[in-house]
Order: structure tokens, then C-alpha cells, then sequence
């Protein structure tokens, strides 16, 4: 049942001309139908490790690599960018790198248009997608000259667009508004448990996502520093803090308690799990 | 009020070339000294509201007044000596090839002394974290350590307005206290310092007022605690509660009266009133 979908092997990377690895002795498995929380502190290698899973490396970013990545059953540097980008879609953590369309309604179509889908199956995506992110109103919009939040929403809906297998959004809701944030992630779970789709998510927001994410990961100076569920991750908060780091708020009120001798039968990670275990002592 | 603020605007509206009304009909006065957060939901005219401040944008109507010089008539290059300014987007500012240069470029263009640059520039990269990698050009950091270095080479300035428009975003815990931390000492030193956010959790700690905006208005300027007891406010303009405000309303059911603002806050009020 637990299908690997993305399998990292001993992964190294050094950006050329720089002595100090990227990423290291990285190995990791993603399966079919997971959400995958990817933690670290700003510059912790997070970006770098999605851009080798969508071909960015080896393929253009110029580095040394050292392990494999494994991709839906074929290593990374068996395919091109665009091969990848038919089963990865990705999410970029600037926005504005990723949009080059003259209106909104362009942006979304292209890629269904590379998927080689027909016009009335694009139109419906786009639709769709349009109307799922809530970005209808901008469809004749430049990308160019929106907002920040608008454009990340316009970059998460070209993806939404494609449907793809495995779907890497890296801080996706960094310029979103809280509101919109919630949504977002509340829709990437809907896609992950509706289409069974498999979604890598960077994020700093945790308090939000915590509670989506079957699995958490801890990057941390280019290694993997922690592994599990969230529960197991965001208990452990002293370690967290070590690595600049922290839990979801009611996870760290709880960790300040229990300095004070106060125990909890579950580790709170959402608000509402934090009242139920905090109104339990008073 | 007018005489003392040291950034008006009166009836300011905004269209974008392309004839996007962005901003409509904004009287504001901020006073020196204060820490202001502005918040609202994408696309609601904050960045256009900030960008008023040191004459990037002029208004189409109505006035905007720094320190006594109207924008419309003042040369950004004189503005930006009372208005540092942090964009939003760290790459739309980041230009020179080592961190060292882009973080002292704007002290070399005032001509400061060798010294005061030198301390300056170290003073910012180090409040950044970024004192380790000043040789390295800008485009080889992650993200965040950019828009880091965006923030140092505006703090390095020091001038007496600082706007920051979502400095904390992509930010790890970490860094974020930092930024925070130095924004309130500049702040406690006497700067103006005003913030665009979408974490709740920043307004809820550090700003003394609140300024939301919807639609190119202003709907509400009030204090933290004030704000997050609006609800129709709140749900209209895309906010949402900070956890630890959530969570301590959710307590209310168990007898907890307080109203914590901070993680350190709601920690202190629940040990004493669970010993209570
Ligand atoms: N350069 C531009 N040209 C044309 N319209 C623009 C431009 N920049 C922003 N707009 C439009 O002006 C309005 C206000 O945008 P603004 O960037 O001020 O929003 P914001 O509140 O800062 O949003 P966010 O939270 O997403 O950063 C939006 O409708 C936006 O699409
Ligand atoms: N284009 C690049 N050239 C050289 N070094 C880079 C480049 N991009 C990132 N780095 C460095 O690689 C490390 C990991 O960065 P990144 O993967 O962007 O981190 P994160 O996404 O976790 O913030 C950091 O030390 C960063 O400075
Ligand atoms: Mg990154
Ligand atoms: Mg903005």
C-alpha cells in the first residue's frame, strides 16, 4: 500500500564555487498519497532539495551532485526538465519567477497546454482551478502588476491547473493573508486526500500546517536532523529551538508547562487541542 | 495632531497606470515615535499605501505629507534620507555583488565617513545574522537570507522612519525574533516604525496601532487588542486570530479572564490561574 513515489539516495549537492555542501547524505523516501511537511531554518537546504526532485538539479543549476533522486520509478537525471515537470508540479518560492504570461487566464493554460490536453479539457481546468484558488477576478490581470498574494495565488493556481502526481510547493503561502493561507492549505489536503496526489510542502508557517502533514522532516544545515509524524516532531522542542526553530504555539505552551511539572497524556499541536489541554488543568 | 505627525496624507487616492484604483480617499496621520502595523487582505493597497511614504508612488489625488515636504514635489532622494524603506520583494532591491556592498551601498550614497560606514554596515549584517557572509554575492544566499540582507542594507540607514513591508516573510523563527528585536530597538531609540504583515502573531506582540486595509480604505485604526475583538473587520479583510489570542478566547469556557498578547504572556496567566 505504501508506495515510494520519491526515493533520495545519498544526496550531496555543491552550488559551484562553493565549499560548503548544500545538502548532505540525504536520504528519504516519500510515498504515494503523502503530505509531507519539510521544516529548517533560511538556508537550511529546503529549496535546494525540491529543486533536485524537479530536475532543476543536475539539469540547470550548475553543482556537484553526488546520490540519486528516484523519481515515480526513474532517476532524476534519466529525464528532462520537461519530462519531470509532467508528474512534478512545482511551486516556486517567489512567485514572480515563475509567472511570464501577459494575462492570468494565459499563465494557468499553459500547463495544460504542454499536458497536450484538449481545448474544452484545458478551458475546464483552468476553470476549475481559477475558481478553486479563488483568482476568477483576475483573469485578464497582467501577473506582472499584481500583488504579492495574488501573484503566489496565481503561481499555485497554474499548478493546480496541471493536476500533477506529486506537487512541491516551496513556502507556498509565504504572501498570502491568513485567510487565504488557511484556504490554500485546507485545499492542498483536499487534493492530496480527493486525488490522492502526493504534496511536499515547505513552511514556516507551522501553526498552520502542522496539522495537515502526515509526515514532518527537519532539515537542518543541509541534513536531515528529524523524522515523523508531527505529534512525534513537534514534542520534541527543545531540539527544535537548537536549530532556530520552533513547534506550533500550542505545542511550545505546552513544552513551558511542563517545565512547571505539568504533564500531558497527547502533545498539543492546534489551537483547539491546546484549550481542551489547557482548560483540563484549570 | 497635523503639525506634530510626521507622515499625512489627505484624501489620498491612487490608480495604477493601467487604471487599477488601489488606493481611495486615505487620511492618515502618523506620529513619530509610533509602531504601526498595517494589515488587510491581498490586493487591499497596502504596499501602494507604503510606497506613498517615500515617493516610489505619487498620489493621483490628494496629498502625502513627510515631515513637511509634500511627496509630490520632493525628490525620493531627499525622502528616502527620512524613510528607510524595505520591500517586499528582497530581489526588486538587491543589485551589488558581495552582501558587504549591497549592505553599505546606500551609506557610501550619503557620503558618511569611512568609519561610521564600517560600523554601520557590521551593526546591520550583524543584526541580521548575515556579519559571516559578507564577501558572498547576493544571488548565492537562500531566500530569506536575501530578503535579510535587503532589511540590513535599509536598518543600516538609521533614518528616522523605517517601513518594512512584510519583513518577516519566509523568515524561520529565529531570524524572524531578530528582525523583530532590532526593529524594536530602533524603534525604542525613537524611529517611526511602520510594518505591513500577515502574521497576526507580530501585530498582537509589537505594534501600539493598527491599521487595516480594504479595498483601497481604510476600515479600521485602532489598538491590537481593539481590532481582534472585531469580527466582521477581521473576517472581511482576511485576518484571522493569533493562536495565542485563540487560544486563550477558547479558555474563556474554562474560567481563564485573561487577554495574553504574547506566547510569554498566556504561559505566565495560565500557571497562575491554574495554581489559583
Ligand atoms: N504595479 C502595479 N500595476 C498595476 N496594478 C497593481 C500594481 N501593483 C499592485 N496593483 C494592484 O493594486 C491593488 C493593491 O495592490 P497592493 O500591492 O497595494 O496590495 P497589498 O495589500 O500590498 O497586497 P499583498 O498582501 O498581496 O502584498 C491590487 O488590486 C493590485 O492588483
Ligand atoms: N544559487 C546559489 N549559489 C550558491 N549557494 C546557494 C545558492 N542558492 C542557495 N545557496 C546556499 O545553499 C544553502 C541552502 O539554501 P536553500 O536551499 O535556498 O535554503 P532554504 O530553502 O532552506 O532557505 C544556503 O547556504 C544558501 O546560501
Ligand atoms: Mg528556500
Ligand atoms: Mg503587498
Amino acid at each position: 500500500m505504501r508506495e515510494p513515489i520519491v526515493v533520495v539516495e545519498d544526496l550531496t549537492f555543491f552550488y559551484s564555487g562553493s565549499k560548503e555542501p548544500a545538502l548532505q547524505d540525504v536520504s528519504l523516501t516519500f510515498h504515494r498519497g503523502e503530505t509531507a511537511l519539510l521544516v529548517g531554518a533560511t538556508g537550511a537546504g529546503k529549496s535546494t532539495l525540491y529543486m533536485c526532485l524537479n530536475g532543476l538539479i543536475p539539469h540547470l543549476v550548475p553543482g556537484r551532485v553526488g546520490g540519486r533522486v528516484i523519481v515515480d520509478g526513474t532517476p532524476t537525471s534519466d529525464l528532462s526538465i520537461s519530462e519531470l515537470a509532467q508528474k512534478v508540479g512545482f511551486v516556486f518560492q517567489s512567485p514572480d519567477v515563475q509567472l511570464f504570461s501577459h494575462t492570468v487566464r494565459e499563465e494557468l493554460a499553459f500547463g495544460p497546454e504542454n499536458l497536450g490536453l484538449t481545448v474544452s479539457e484545458i478551458l475546464h481546468r483552468i476553470h476549475v482551478a481559477a475558481a478553486t484558488i479563488g483568482i476568477e477576478e483576475l483573469f485578464e490581470r497582467e501577473p506582472a502588476y499584481l500583488s504579492g498574494g495574488q501573484q503566489q495565488s496565481v503561481a499555485i493556481g497554474a499548478i493546480w491547473a496541471m493536476l500533477p502526481e506529486i506537487l512541491i510547493m516551496d513556502e507556498p503561502t509565504s504572501n498570502l493573508d491568513p485567510q487565504s493561507s488557511q484556504r490554500v492549505l485546507e485545499l492542498i489536503r483536499a487534493l492530496n486526500r480527493e486525488h490522492g496526489k502526493t504534496v511536499l510542502i515547505a513552511e514556516h508557517k507551522i501553526d498552520a500546517a502542522a496539522r495537515f502533514a502526515d509526515s514532518v522532516l527537519v532539515l537542518h544545515e543541509g541534513r536531515i536532523a528529524m523524522q515523523g509524524g508531527p505529534r512525534q516532531v513537534f514534542s520534541q522542542a527543545e531540539e527544535l529551538h537548537q536549530m532556530g526553530l520552533v513547534a506550533p504555539t500550542a505545542a511550545e505552551v505546552a513544552f513551558q508547562l511542563s517545565k512547571y511539572g505539568y504533564t500531558f497524556d497527547s502533545w498539543p499541536l492546534t489551537s483547539e487541542e491546546g484549550i481542551q489541554a489547557f482548560g483540563e488543568l484549570l | 495632531m497635523t503639525t506634530e505627525a510626521i507622515i499625512s496624507t489627505r484624501d489620498l487616492s491612487y490608480s495604477y497606470p493601467g487604471g487599477i484604483a488601489a488606493l481611495s480617499g486615505v487620511y492618515l496621520d502618523i506620529l513619530p515615535g509610533e509602531f504601526v502595523a498595517i494589515i488587510g487582505s491581498n490586493g487591499s493597497g497596502k504596499t501602494t499605501l507604503v510606497k506613498q511614504f517615500n515617493g516610489l508612488l505619487k498620489p493621483s489625488q490628494g496629498h502625502v505629507i513627510v515631515d513637511g515636504l509634500d511627496t509630490r514635489t520632493t525628490r525620493v532622494s531627499e525622502l528616502s534620507r527620512i524613510v528607510g524603506f524595505v520591500f517586499q520583494n528582497p530581489d526588486h532591491q538587491t543589485f551589488a555583488y558581495s552582501v558587504w556592498e549591497e549592505a553599505s551601498f546606500g551609506l557610501k550614497l550619503q557620503r558618511l565617513d569611512e568609519e561610521s560606514i564600517e560600523r554601520q554596515t557590521t551593526d546591520a549584517l550583524r543584526a541580521v545574522a548575515l556579519d559571516g557572509l559578507r564577501d558572498r554575492h547576493p544571488r548565492a544566499l537562500s531566500r530569506g537570507q536575501r530578503q535579510r540582507l535587503a532589511t540590513a542594507s535599509i536598518l543600516a540607514l538609521e533614518t528616522p522612519v523605517l517601513v518594512l513591508d512584510e519583513p518577516t516573510t519566509g523568515q524561520d523563527s529565529l531570524s524572524r525574533r531578530q528582525i523583530m528585536e532590532l526593529t524594536v530597538d530602533l524603534h525604542g531609540e525613537g524611529r517611526t516604525v511602520i510594518m505591513v504583515t500577515h502574521d497576526m502573531s507580530l501585530v498582537a506582540e509589537y505594534a501600539s496601532r493598527v491599521i487595516v486595509m480594504q479595498d483601497g480604505q481604510v476600515v479600521c485604526d485602532s489598538q491590537p487588542k481593539e481590532v481582534f475583538e472585531r469580527e466582521e473587520i477581521m473576517k472581511s479583510s482576511g485576518i484571522e486570530l493569533p493562536p495565542v489570542i485563540r487560544i486563550a478566547r477558547g479558555l474563556r469556557e474554562y474560567g481563564f479572564s485573561d487577554t495574553p498578547l504574547t506566547q510569554e504572556e498566556l504561559v505566565e496567566n495560565l500557571i497562575t490561574a491554574i495554581r489559583r
